[in-house]
C-alpha cells in the first residue's frame, strides 16, 4: 500500500474540544466508514474512545473503569481514525521502555516529522497509567477544568494495545501535536488515555500517512465558539501536567 | 444547505419572502445537515495539496497533476511546479497567469502543482454589491456575510471593477529561493475598467500553518485573458457568491524534499508574501 493512499479522518478539531464543544452529530456508524483504528471521545465527553481492528470501545470513567462496545448510533464530539495499513515489518522491543523512552525510540523510526503516522502496538506492560474523562452536563466547562476531575488508573502486569497517532507541529490547532495514545487491555476490560507506561515487550506496527480529511461540526455552538487555545492548556490535558491556572 | 438545492429549484417561482424564511429555517438546523448529509458529499469539501508553510519554505515541486486536481474541484487557486505563475480555476477551467506578461493560459492536464486549493463550488448565499469599495473595504463587507469565523468558505465573485492590481511570480531554478525572496522579483499588473472574477477562499485562524488564514483571492478577467494574485481592487458592481464549507482534505507531498524540510510558522513572512 502506497503511503499516499493512507488517510486520517478526523471529526471536529482539538481546539474545539478544549473549548468545551462536547457534542457532535457524527455517529459511530458514520465514523466506522472512515477507519478501523483510532481514538477520540463521545458526546457529553462520556469516556475515552479506542478503535482497534474495526471495533469501537468506550472506556468509561468510574471507580472501576469499565470498557463497553459502542453502538453505531452513538454520537461523537471528536475522533481521529484511519484504515490502518502498516508499512513494512513490525518492530519488536524486548527491553523495557517508559513512555518517554518509547517515544524517543519511535522518533528514530519516523521517516519525517512533517507527515502523519498511525500506530498499533501490542505488548506486555509492567505498568500502565491512564486517565478517563467523566461524562459532562451542560453548561459545559472548558476541558482544562474537566480534567481536574478526571479518573486516573494504574494497571500492573497487563497485556494490551496502544493505539494512536503522531501529528506534525503545524497541525497543533487541529489535533494533538506529537504522539497521542489510548490504551486497551488485551481482554478489553481496561483502558484510557495513556499518561505513562513501562513496557516489558512491545510489538509496534506503524503506518505512514500523507492524507488527512476533516469534517467540522455543523452546530451553532461550533460556529460561535472562540477556538483559541494556548499550548499550556493542551499539555495539561494531554500529558496530565499540573494545572497552574487554578 | 446544499442538500436542499433541488428544493430551491422547485421553489423559484414561489414568492421570494417565503424562500427567505425557508433559508433561515434551514440555517437554524444546519447542525444535522452538515454532519449527517452535506459534509459527506464531495461538494462540501476543500481539497488541498501540500501546505502554505512548505510553499513559503521553497517547496515548489509536487507530483499532483491538474488532471488529478480537477477531480477534486471546479474552482480554486494555486500555483505551478517551479512556481511558474498564479493558478486560477473557475467553472472547471484552469488557467495559468504568467509573470512574464500577466496573461492567462489554459493549463494542460499533465502539468503539476506544488500547492493548490480547490472545491466543487455551490453557492450557499449570494449578494449584489453596487458600491465602489477598495479591497480592504470589500473584505470588511464580505466579513458581514460570513456566519462564522470557524468554518471554511469558497468565493466566486463576478462583476465590474474600475481597478484591479495583481501580481504573478516567475518560474524558479534550483536551488529554490524561499518564497519571501521570490516575491521581491514579482511582476505587478494593473487593469482599469475590467470585468472579471475573484476566486478564492477564507480559512479560519487555526488553519494558519496549513493555508492562508483569512481571505486569499486570485483574479481572472471575464475574457479569461489576464489575471493574477489579487493585491488590490476597486469594485463598481459585483455579485458575491459564497460556499459555506465544513470539510477539508489535505494531501501531503510524497517527496523527500517535503519530508526533510524544516516547517515552522512564519506569520510575518506570510503577510509579506500574500499582501
Amino acid at each position: 500500500m502506497r503511503t499516499k493512499d493512507n488517510m486520517i479522518f478526523q471529526y471536529s478539531t482539538i481546539n474545539a474540544l478544549v473549548a468545551g464543544i462536547y457534542d457532535g452529530n457524527l455517529t459511530i456508524g458514520e465514523l466506522s466508514k472512515y477507519g478501523n483504528l483510532g481514538l477520540g471521545t463521545f458526546n457529553h465527553l462520556d469516556g475515552e474512545m479506542v478503535v482497534l481492528d474495526g471495533e469501537f470501545y468506550k472506556v468509561k470513567a468510574a471507580n472501576d473503569p469499565t470498557v463497553v462496545r459502542v453502538s453505531p448510533d452513538e454520537k461523537i464530539s471528536f475522533a481521529s481514525v484511519t484504515n490502518f495499513k502498516p508499512g513494512g515489518a513490525s518492530i519488536l522491543l524486548n527491553e523495557p521502555f517508559t513512555l518517554e523512552g518509547l517515544q524517543k525510540r519511535l522518533d528514530k523510526e519516523l521517516a519525517s516529522v512533517n507527515i502523519f503516522y498511525a500506530f498499533r502496538m501490542k505488548g506486555i506492560f509492567k505498568s500502565v497509567k491512564t486517565r478517563c474523562v467523566p461524562i459532562q452536563e451542560r453548561p459545559y466547562s472548558r476541558l482544562t477544568t474537566v480534567v481536574e476531575h478526571q479518573s486516573r488508573y494504574e494497571f500492573k502486569d497487563i497485556e494490551g494495545y496502544l493505539v494512536g497517532f503522531w501529528f506534525p507541529d503545524y497541525m497543533k490547532d487541529i489535533n494533538v501535536p506529537g504522539y497521542h495514545f489510548h490504551f486497551l487491555s488485551a481482554d478489553k476490560t481496561r483502558g484510557g488515555h495513556l499518561f505513562e507506561c513501562r513496557t516489558a515487550r512491545l510489538e509496534i506496527d506503524a503506518a505512514r500517512i500523507l492524507g488527512f480529511r476533516m469534517i467540522l461540526p455543523g452546530s451553532k455552538e461550533f460556529k460561535k465558539t472562540n477556538l483559541t487555545v494556548n499550548e499550556e492548556e493542551l499539555e495539561i490535558i494531554e500529558k496530565g501536567k499540573k494545572n497552574t491556572y487554578s | 444547505m446544499k442538500n436542499f438545492s433541488f428544493g430551491f429549484e422547485k421553489l423559484k417561482p414561489v414568492i421570494y419572502s417565503w424562500l427567505f424564511i425557508f433559508i433561515i429555517a434551514v440555517s437554524a438546523n444546519s447542525g444535522q445537515d452538515l454532519d449527517n448529509g452535506k459534509a459527506g458529499r464531495r461538494s462540501d469539501i476543500i481539497f488541498q495539496n501540500s501546505t502554505i508553510n512548505a510553499l513559503l519554505e521553497g517547496l515548489y515541486d509536487d507530483d499532483v497533476t491538474f488532471e488529478q486536481l480537477r477531480k477534486h474541484g471546479n474552482l480554486g487557486i494555486g500555483t505551478f511546479n517551479r512556481l511558474d505563475g498564479e493558478m486560477v480555476a473557475i467553472d472547471g477551467e484552469f488557467y495559468k497567469i504568467k509573470a512574464a506578461d500577466g496573461l492567462a493560459y489554459p493549463v494542460p492536464g499533465n502539468e503539476k502543482t506544488p500547492f493548490s486549493v480547490v472545491a466543487d463550488f455551490s453557492a450557499d448565499s449570494s449578494a449584489i454589491l453596487e458600491k465602489s469599495l477598495n479591497l480592504e473595504e470589500l473584505l470588511k463587507h464580505i466579513d458581514t456575510l460570513l456566519p462564522s469565523g470557524n468554518i471554511f468558505y469558497a468565493f466566486r465573485v463576478e462583476g465590474k471593477f474600475s481597478y484591479v492590481k495583481t501580481r504573478s511570480v516567475l518560474p524558479q531554478e534550483k536551488p529554490y529561493p524561499r518564497l519571501v525572496e521570490v516575491v521581491k522579483t514579482q511582476s505587478v499588473f494593473e487593469f482599469k475598467d475590467v470585468e472579471g472574477y475573484l476566486v478564492g477562499f477564507w480559512f479560519p485562524f487555526y488553519m494558519k500553518d496549513i493555508n492562508v488564514p483569512g481571505y486569499h483571492f486570485h483574479f481572472l478577467s471575464k475574457d479569461k485573458k489576464k489575471g493574477g494574485h489579487l493585491l488590490g481592487c476597486r469594485t463598481s458592481k459585483i455579485r458575491i457568491e459564497i460556499d459555506y464549507i465544513s470539510g477539508f482534505r489535505l494531501l501531503l507531498p510524497e517527496s523527500k524534499d517535503f519530508r526533510m524540510m524544516h516547517l515552522e510558522s512564519k506569520k510575518s513572512e506570510l503577510d509579506a508574501v500574500e499582501k
